[in-house]
C-alpha cells in the first residue's frame, strides 16, 4: 500500500518512536567521540603530557626492536596462509548466517508493499534528508580516510625506522 | 489521501539489464572493498571502489537499483571492516613476517606504542598487551569477518544482511567502547609511547571507530526492501 507521493504507508507511531531511537542513537555516538576524545586528553595531562602531538616518549622497545623474518618463502607461505584463513571465517560466516536467518515458514521475508523503488525516500523508514546527509558525508569520509592513512602506514615506518 | 497499489515484482526486477548492470558494479565495489583491506593497497582499492560507483550509476540510468546512499554505506562497512579485520589477522598470524614486524612495530613507534614494546613476546606474539590482543581475536574471528559476510548480503539485498549489519553494528559499538577503555588505561605504553601522541592517534584511528555511527542509519532503513 502507498500513499500519494507513491512512498510505502507506515503507522505514523511506530515511525515517530523509530525517529525518537535513530536520533538519541546518532546523538549518543557522537557524545562517545567527543567524550572519549577529551577523556584521552585529560589522562595525556595527568600524565604529564602536553598537547599530544609529537610529545610522545619513545620506551626500549625490547623484543619489538628484532625486524628479522623467516626468510621469503617461509615469509610468503604466513602471509598466503593467513590471507586464506581469512577467507575461510569469511565463508564460513557467510555461510552460517545466510542458513541462520534466511527464509523460512516461521520467519517469512516482508512482503512487497508496491512502494516506488526508485524513490530513494521509499528506502527509508526514519525519513530525514539533514541525518542521511551526515551519515553519507561521514561514509565518503571515513572510506578515505581508512584508506589514506591504512596505506601511509608502512611508507611511513619505513621512512622513518627503516627496513631493517 | 488516496491510496494506491503498484505491483512491482522482484523477479522481474532480477532479469531487467539495470540489475545486471548492478550486479557486475557490486563487483567492483567488493573487489575494491578487498584491496582495501590489505592495508598496503589501500589507495588502489579507493580507485577501484570510486569505478564501482560510477558503473553503479550508469546502472541507475537503465532502470531502478539501490539508492546510492546504501551503496556507499554497505561499501563503507566492507572497507573498514576489511582493513580492520585483514589489518588486524596480519599482526595476530603473520607476525613472524619481516614486513608485518616492519609495519606493525613502525605503526607502534609513530602511533601506539603497544604495538612495538615487547612485540612479539607474548603467547600469540604480535602485540604483546593481553587486553588487545584479545579484542583482536575477538574482532578476527567473530565481528569482523561476520561483518564483511553482512555487508555482502546487505548490498544484494538480503534479509539476513541487514539483520546481521545491524547485530555486527552492535558489536562493533560494544569493541570500541572497551576498546577506548583498555587503551587509555594503559596510556604511558600505548598513546603515551609514541611519536605523535594522543593527537596523532585519533588522526589515524578516527576513521577505524567511526563506523558504528552506522548504527542509528541502518534502524532508519525500511526492512522491507531487503527481502530476499
Amino acid at each position: 500500500m502507498v500513499d500519494e507521493a507513491g512512498l510505502p504507508m507506515r503507522d505514523p507511531a511506530a515511525v515517530r518512536q523509530r525517529r525518537q531511537a535513530v536520533i538519541a542513537l546518532t546523538v549518543f555516538c557522537w557524545l562517545f567521540f567527543i567524550g572519549a576524545i577529551a577523556a584521552s586528553y585529560v589522562i595525556a595531562l595527568a600524565h604529564g603530557y602536553g598537547t599530544g602531538f609529537g610529545d610522545g616518549r619513545l620506551l626500549p622497545a625490547g623484543t619489538g626492536a628484532d625486524k628479522g623474518g623467516t626468510g621469503f618463502l617461509g615469509d610468503a607461505a604466513i602471509l598466503i596462509g593467513t590471507l586464506i584463513l581469512d577467507f575461510g571465517l569469511l565463508f564460513m560466516w557467510q555461510w552460517l548466517i545466510a542458513r541462520l536467518d534466511g527464509a523460512a515458514d516461521d520467519d517469512p521475508l516482508p512482503a512487497a508493499d508496491g512502494g516506488d523503488l526508485s524513490d530513494e525516500a521509499s528506502w527509508y523508514y526514519v525519513r530525514s534528508p539533514g541525518l542521511l546527509k551526515m551519515f553519507v558525508i561521514t561514509g565518503w569520509a571515513c572510506i578515505g580516510g581508512l584508506s589514506i592513512f591504512a596505506a601511509l602506514i608502512l611508507p611511513l615506518a619505513l621512512l622513518r625506522y627503516g627496513w631493517s | 489521501m488516496v491510496i494506491k497499489e503498484i505491483a512491482t515484482e522482484r523477479t522481474d526486477v532480477e532479469q531487467s539489464a539495470a540489475y545486471h548492470a548492478m550486479h557486475k558494479a557490486d563487483i567492483w565495489l567488493l573487489v575494491g572493498s578487498i584491496v582495501c583491506g590489505t592495508v598496503v593497497l589501500a589507495p588502489v582499492g579507493v580507485l577501484i571502489i570510486v569505478i564501482g560507483m560510477v558503473k553503479l550509476k550508469r546502472a541507475g540510468q537503465l532502470g531502478w537499483i539501490r539508492p546510492l546512499s546504501v551503496s556507499l554505506l554497505a561499501v563503507f562497512a566492507l572497507v573498514d571492516g576489511g582493513i580492520n579485520w585483514i589489518g588486524w589477522s596480519l599482526d595476530i598470524f603473520a607476525n613472524q613476517t619481516h614486513v608485518l614486524r616492519a609495519m606493525g612495530t613502525g605503526f607502534g613507534k609513530l602511533v601506539d606504542g603497544g604495538y612495538y614494546v615487547g612485540y612479539n613476546s607474548g603467547p600469540i606474539g604480535g602485540i604483546a598487551n593481553n587486553g588487545e590482543k584479545a579484542m583482536a581475536l575477538f574482532s578476527v574471528l567473530c565481528i569482523f569477518p561476520a561483518r564483511a559476510a553482512a555487508a555482502w548480503g546487505f548490498l544484494k539485498l538480503k534479509r539476513w544482511g541487514l539483520r546481521w549489519m545491524k547485530i555486527t553494528g552492535w558489536a562493533y559499538m560494544f569493541l570500541w567502547i572497551g576498546y577506548l577503555f583498555n587503551i587509555m588505561a594503559d596510556f604511558p605504553h600505548r598513546l603515551g609511547a609514541s611519536a605523535f601522541g594522543v593527537t596523532g592517534w585519533w588522526i589515524f584511528d578516527i576513521f577505524y571507530l567511526t563506523p558504528f555511527i552506522q548504527l542509528p542509519w541502518l534502524y532508519a532503513l525500511d526492512a522491507r526492501r531487503w527481502n530476499k
